[in-house]
């Protein structure tokens, strides 16, 4: 137990030790901090596998190495359980791909060695708030966290543009950071410990009072306001497009690992959160909205990684309409998913003409009318909706969130079967139901296995049946339904041709950048760009 | 009768915009545009990237000159920067002696023009000082859009460039954005048309009324143009000063349109595309004017034309004179060493017939390959040609209708050649050309999959785990990221035998004629008549790059950006066809029974040479052949040893992982360096070490009476080493105007090119990283040195004859040296030849 807890200390305080050199004498030898960095990660990547193979040998860990009491007991300490060491490890992982990639991508910066240090000490940042036990460490290392990828944001300071994205990331998370803290002091009056054992434990009692429960519910209400600007949701989301500014692996190690933290916010305090139902419905219908919001902008992005960062922002949305929904083994799997796949796709920008190549066939032209393969299309879907979660033995409509989760399980899966039919011109044919059948079983399975995998370890709401949900079920869910025919609609030219209003402001990210940009311009005094 | 009026800042004015506009009419607008227009240099989109003379359409001038007319309307640098010039001289890249050599040359190269050189103290402190000099800034004229974002407030130059890139970004949209605009199929005047009216952003930013205005503009390109210089308030006679400007201030995209004007395939040229741009962006700047934000700064924007528009006046400054000294005495170092070498170079050896005669492309990278070669077989010969081999075609690949051109960009392609399975019946062929399509056609629908709106919540969530394990071997080098997509469909032990066939059975084939005509014209304008060995081998060249959208860039140049394995293949089943062999004899050119031609492709990345189409080598070289490839794969190490060095790596096999490193932002190092195009026999060079610096040319001239091969290799060869040697040098003196600036912030917009960041204009020429390695320039900027060998006399004559190639020479864009009976002259502007030494 005390091997675990030592070893996911050592996870951040590894980075931190390279973090911690001079950035002077960093640059002055950029192969040596090369080295570092990358021996540091693997160093941290074998300790994470270590953590994780603990934990699920026996279950949680939680440690405190140093105790002070100032009137109110602060400890310094890990905490970790199967959410814990599942973000170590993935961090960690990450960590170590983009500090290998950067090694060589930046090499000849003059400023390697920095921006080596500061990706260091932005990752030592976030494995600390994976492994914090109490809100204090948490607090503190969420504001670190801010404050090293500004450093990184802003590697190339004789660039405004890079500048202005970085400050609009500032303001925003200065306004979490106040978010946080209220949320922090809150508790600690509430309380009287920041330590999260004793807050998950009170927390149950403490909703049932009525005074208690408010408090509560503005706790839950103040994370979710924090999480939204660290995850980048709508409408807080502008600063993200605009971190292109800085180098590829600054966007894989953001998009990939940091911009995770508010969703592991919420999971890591779901047993206080889950009491404030109204802070969790507010979060789920911002996540709908930020998920479909970043979706339709993405369609009209000219450039891979604007397309990219919008994706980014949608995913999160979604991620978050599933933390809203209570779904927590879903987010976590959407949060270790998407990491992977986008830390992969930014590192992998360059590659974009070869796999435009691979696209190119000569177009043949579809006999089968447009309609009926959508029906056909559609009842295969339904049938693999139906199937493929009776092949696992689990009933998702049961769990929180599974109406809104099947519903966009079942689109995609249509749109799947139906694209596939479409360049085969054929109704439904095997390789469709195939690749149908194999997402479906794939994405029932991992659920699974992490709805196991997290066992009791995060708090599990039960779906009470408010009209407000079924309100908000409603909403979510004609949401998806009008994107669906928003995509049917862009498969003609005469479709886009009448979306063509639409076109112009998505691609224009609906000018909601504009604002925060004004904003900036004030608060630094600047001249005002866009 | 005023344009504006006082009113509401921020507010255009409408009350005279329905008068009708005939201030400009007696101008002929459409030839100013052309002239505009003829004044912007091609870029080509990124699958077909090469290099082009940034400098293009200025040859008329003075090289010197025409940095100044440049500075007119675009703050650019044509002269390497203090800091460069010290750096050359530092390395000892010329010394004082070649400083001192300088006033002699600028004689030569300056005659008329009455500023007298800097003396060589003056060249000298400014090396040895450590001071800055003293630059006079920008003085030319500036966009309405820059003049407002100098004063502070709000960056309308940004804002605009931003707009303008994103829209030209979603015009020219090669498949990036799953929604494409509506308006592709427009012209791109009337696009931006429809969509300004749709567009808030302007608005939303301060010029109310933007929507409005643009709805009042005439349709037509040229009648808006026509209207937006009228309202601009400026001088009619400044037009062509005020449209450069414009084009200068989206110069990237200028630079696409004008591609797309010029180098499409006919039918999908639209001509009136970069007036149209002339408009758009002048429509900005005349919208600000008519905002009325800050009057004082209109009539500044109209009056800076005064002092700013006319060129003639336009004398270099100190500075320039100072560093343009410095930069001819750098040249006069590098052509000082380069012609000790090859004067030194070891008489011709003649008599035992070859082992093998190697082909190779002109470019720089060859000459180390080759000298390695030669140094370890004495019996192989190499030769140095443009490695399209003279057979400008497109090639099609396996199951496409269309493809890319095989040939330089100054070509057109003259015949299509279709990819096929060489050896697989008709039905197998069917057979891969289905399963390709089935393939690629579910990575579409996989794709879309991927990114629609709605899906890519699942597509995460069910595969988005998988990306772990792509991550691990991606890193490692286990894989690539992105598919190699050329054998898709054919099973790999046919993969060799995809190449370009002759013949085919759904097909046209080129004319038995034909094929003999390119037979002799490659044979001829190689110089290879006689003294065949048993094996020539036609080397090809391409990089092995993961992950690097420049990969166009490493390709070869001559093929279009393209590697030259097609060209090589199909000019070797040519040559040894039996047909074309006999038809060749009857004309007197008598290729040997038992000379095989081989095609193959030389590796930039790694240096290794691979041969193709071994199975249809008879047996009787099989021998020949084996004991080659260990005479290629000694040469291929040696090689590598010798770059080590130059890419800062630890070891030779280094290169090998660079090739495969999805991190790798330095592969190769291209053709920087590049300084000198040599044209002559192998003799000239044969022996020396010109250290991966020269293109070579072999050419015999006592086998071209007529020089009509010289005229060939002067007119299309000589001009293409020229744009790439400029294209090198602008990419060093100006980074931010004609290089495409920091790698690492790459983005590839559109599918067809780079943006820096966020935003911003497109970016054109070559990245940062490829003419500099972090502590040292790994291309000095130095205008190309072209050496001949051949009579004086036949150059004129030639040079008489093309005046795009005089202008050149005589302009500064490059020297010309002739080699004639072991003495070397070199030409002066007036048209003399000095004896060089």
């Amino acid at each position: 137990m005390l091997l675990i807890a030592i070893a996911s200390c050592l996870c951040p305080a590894i980075y931190l030790a390279v973090g911690m050199l001079p950035t002077v004498w960093a640059n002055a030898r950029p192969h040596r901090m090369r080295g570092l960095a990358q021996g540091a990660s693997l160093l941290a990547v074998g300790l994470a596998g270590l953590c994780l193979f603990g934990v699920a040998t026996s279950r949680s860990t939680e440690a405190t190495f140093l105790r002070a009491n100032v009137g109110i007991e602060l400890t310094l300490g890990v905490y970790v359980d199967p959410l814990a060491a599942t973000m170590l490890l993935l961090i960690t992982g990450l960590g170590w791909v983009v500090t290998r990639f950067a090694a060589r991508y930046l090499d000849g910066e003059p400023s390697q060695g920095r921006f080596m240090k500061w990706m260091c000490l932005t990752l030592a940042a976030v494995l600390t708030l994976v492994i914090s036990r109490n809100v204090l460490m948490f607090t503190c290392a969420w504001v670190l966290t801010s404050l090293s990828l500004h450093q990184l944001l802003t590697h190339y300071r004789d660039r405004p543009a890079a500048l202005v994205s970085a400050r609009k990331k500032f303001l925003i998370s200065r306004f979490g950071d106040l978010a946080l803290l209220i949320a922090l002091i809150l508790i600690g009056r509430t309380f009287g410990s920041f330590e999260y054992d004793v807050l998950f434990a009170q927390a149950g009692d403490l909703a049932k009072t009525a005074d208690g429960g408010m408090t509560l519910a503005w706790i839950g209400f103040l994370y979710v306001l924090g999480a939204m600007t660290k995850s980048s949701q709508f409408p807080l989301h502008s600063w993200l497009p605009d971190t292109m500014e800085t180098p590829t692996p600054v966007s894989a190690l953001m998009h990939a690992g940091i911009i995770n933290a508010g969703g592991f916010l919420v999971l890591r305090f779901s047993p206080l959160i889950v009491h404030s139902t109204w802070g969790l419905d507010f979060l789920a219908l911002i996540g709908g909205v930020t998920a479909i919001f970043g979706a339709v902008v993405m369609l009209a992005q000219t450039s891979v990684k604007r397309s990219l960062a919008f994706s980014t922002i949608a995913q999160m949305g979604f991620m978050m309409l599933q933390c809203g929904l209570g779904a927590y083994p879903a987010a976590l799997l959407h949060i270790v998913a998407h990491s992977c796949y986008k830390a992969h796709a930014f590192l992998s920008s360059g590659s974009v003409l070869e796999y435009a190549a691979a696209r190119r066939a000569p177009l043949s032209l579809p006999t089968l009318s447009r309609e009926k393969l959508l029906l056909a299309s559609a009842a295969a879907a339904f049938a693999v909706t139906v199937v493929t979660p009776w092949i696992w033995r689990t009933s998702p409509i049961e769990k929180p969130g599974g109406v809104i989760l099947l519903l966009v399980m079942f689109l995609a899966v249509t749109h799947l079967i139906q694209k596939i039919s479409r360049v085969r011109d054929r109704i439904c044919p095997p390789d469709a139901l195939a690749a149908g059948l194999a997402v479906g079983t794939a994405y029932f399975g991992l659920y699974l296995m992490f709805d196991r995998w997290l066992g009791d370890s995060l708090a599990r709401p039960t779906p009470d049946a408010h009209l407000r949900d079924y309100v908000l079920i409603a909403l979510v869910s004609v949401g998806f339904l009008g994107v669906f025919w928003l995509q049917w609609m862009l498969d003609t030219p005469h479709g886009r041709f009448r979306l063509r209003g639409l076109y112009v402001h998505a691609s224009r990210g609906f000018y909601l950048d504009l604002p925060l940009q004004r904003l900036v311009a004030r608060v630094w005094k600047t001249q005002l760009t866009a | 009768m005023p344009l504006f009026t006082a009113a509401r800042k921020g507010r255009i004015l409408w009350d005279d915009l329905t008068t009708p506009v005939v201030l400009h009419s007696e101008f002929d607008l459409e030839q100013i545009v052309l002239d505009a227009q003829s004044a912007v240099p091609p870029v080509w989109p990124l699958q077909d990237y090469v290099a082009v003379n940034p400098f293009l359409g200025l040859s008329s001038r003075h090289f010197l000159d025409a940095g100044a007319r440049l500075r007119r309307v675009r703050d650019v640098e044509t002269l390497p920067s203090i800091e460069q010039l010290r750096e050359i001289f530092q390395r000892g890249g010329f010394d004082q002696n070649d400083v001192a050599a300088v006033a002699i040359r600028w004689r030569e190269e300056r005659a008329d023009d009455g500023i007298s050189p800097p003396s060589a103290a003056r060249l000298l402190a400014a090396l040895n000082s450590e001071d800055d000099i003293e630059s006079r800034g920008y003085t030319g004229v500036r966009s309405m859009a820059e003049l407002l974002a100098e004063t502070g407030g709000t960056d309308w130059s940004r804002i605009i460039t931003n707009d303008l890139s994103s829209f030209c970004a979603a015009h020219f949209d090669d498949g990036q954005a799953a929604w494409p605009s509506p308006w592709k199929h427009l012209e791109l005047f009337a696009a931006w048309l429809e969509s300004s009216r749709i567009d808030q952003r302007l608005e939303r930013l301060g010029i109310s009324a933007f929507r409005e205005f643009v709805t009042r503009l005439p349709s037509r390109p040229i009648d808006a143009l026509r209207d937006l210089l009228t309202r601009s308030g400026v001088a009619p006679e400044h037009s062509r000063t005020l449209l450069d400007a414009q084009l200068a201030s989206i110069a990237g995209w200028a630079s696409f349109v004008r591609y797309r004007t010029q180098h499409l395939p006919e039918a999908q040229r639209i001509n009136s595309d970069l007036a149209g741009l002339a408009a758009i962006r002048l429509a900005y700047d005349v919208a600000l004017l008519l905002a009325d934000i800050q009057p004082e700064m209109a009539i500044r924007f109209r009056e800076q034309f005064e002092t700013a528009g006319d060129d003639s006046a336009a004398r270099p400054s100190q500075d320039e004179l100072l560093r343009y000294g410095l930069l001819l005495a750098a040249e006069i170092g590098y052509q000082r060493r380069l012609l000790g070498q090859l004067s030194e170079a070891s008489s011709e050896s003649r008599g035992t017939r070859k082992s093998a005669q190697l082909v190779f492309c002109i470019d720089v990278r060859s000459e180390v390959i080759r000298r390695h070669l030669e140094s370890i077989d004495d019996l192989v010969e190499t030769f140095g040609f443009a490695g399209f081999f003279g057979l400008p075609f497109e090639y099609v690949e396996l199951g496409a209708d269309q493809g890319p051109a095989q040939c330089p960009v100054l070509l057109q392609p003259a015949f299509k050649v279709r990819e096929a399975v060489e050896g697989a019946s008709d039905d197998e062929a069917h057979r891969f050309v289905e399963k390709r399509a089935r393939l690629r056609n579910w990575r579409l629908a996989w794709k879309s999959f991927q990114s629609s709106t709605f899906s890519c919540f699942s597509y995460v969530e069910s595969l988005g785990l998988g990306y772990a394990v792509k991550l691990l071997t991606d890193s490692l080098g286990f894989t690539r990221p992105a598919p190699l997509s050329r054998f898709d469909g054919v099973p790999r032990r046919l993969h060799r035998q995809v190449g370009p066939v002759l013949q085919s059975a759904c097909e046209q084939a080129i004319p038995l004629k034909r094929q003999v005509e390119l037979a002799r014209g490659i044979l001829t304008n190689l110089g290879l008549t006689d003294g065949f060995a048993r094996l020539v081998v036609l080397c090809g060249h391409g990089c092995e790059t993961t992950n690097n959208p420049y990969r166009g860039g490493l390709d070869c140049g001559a093929c279009g950006g393209h590697t030259g394995e097609a060209n090589a293949r199909l000019a070797c089943r040519i040559l040894n066809s039996s047909s074309v062999r006999e038809l060749l004899a009857e004309s007197g050119l008598r290729v040997p029974h038992d000379t095989w031609f081989v095609a193959g492709l030389h590796n930039t990345t790694i240096d290794e040479i691979t041969l193709f189409d071994r199975h249809a080598i008879p047996a009787s070289h099989a021998t020949d052949v084996v004991a080659l490839e260990v005479t290629l794969a000694q040469a291929g190490r040696l090689t590598r040893l010798e770059r080590i060095g130059r890419m800062g790596a630890s070891s030779a096999e280094d290169t090998f992982r660079r090739a495969k490193d999805w991190s790798e932002i330095r592969p190769e190092w291209g053709l920087a360096g590049n300084a000198a195009f040599v044209v002559g026999r192998r003799s000239l060079t044969r022996g020396t070490s010109l250290g991966g610096r020269t293109f070579l040319h072999s050419y015999d001239h006592r086998k071209d009476p007529d020089h009509k091969v010289l005229e060939l290799i002067m007119t299309a060869p000589m001009v293409v080493t020229n744009w790439i040697n400029l294209q090198y040098y602008a990419s060093t003196v100006d980074n931010v105007a004609y290089g495409s600036g920091n790698k690492v912030l790459h983005n590839v917009v559109g599918q067809l090119g780079i943006l820096e960041g966020n935003a911003g204009d497109l970016r054109t020429g070559l990245p940062w990283q490829s003419v500099h390695d972090g502590t040292r320039m790994q291309h000095d900027p130095l205008r190309l040195t072209v050496i001949i060998e051949a009579p004086r006399t036949a150059i004129d004559g030639i040079l008489d004859k093309h005046a795009n190639i005089r202008n050149l020479v005589e302009n500064g864009w490059m020297y010309l040296a002739a080699c004639e009976s072991g003495q070397f002259y070199r030409r002066r502007a007036d048209g003399t030849w000095a004896v060089a030494a």
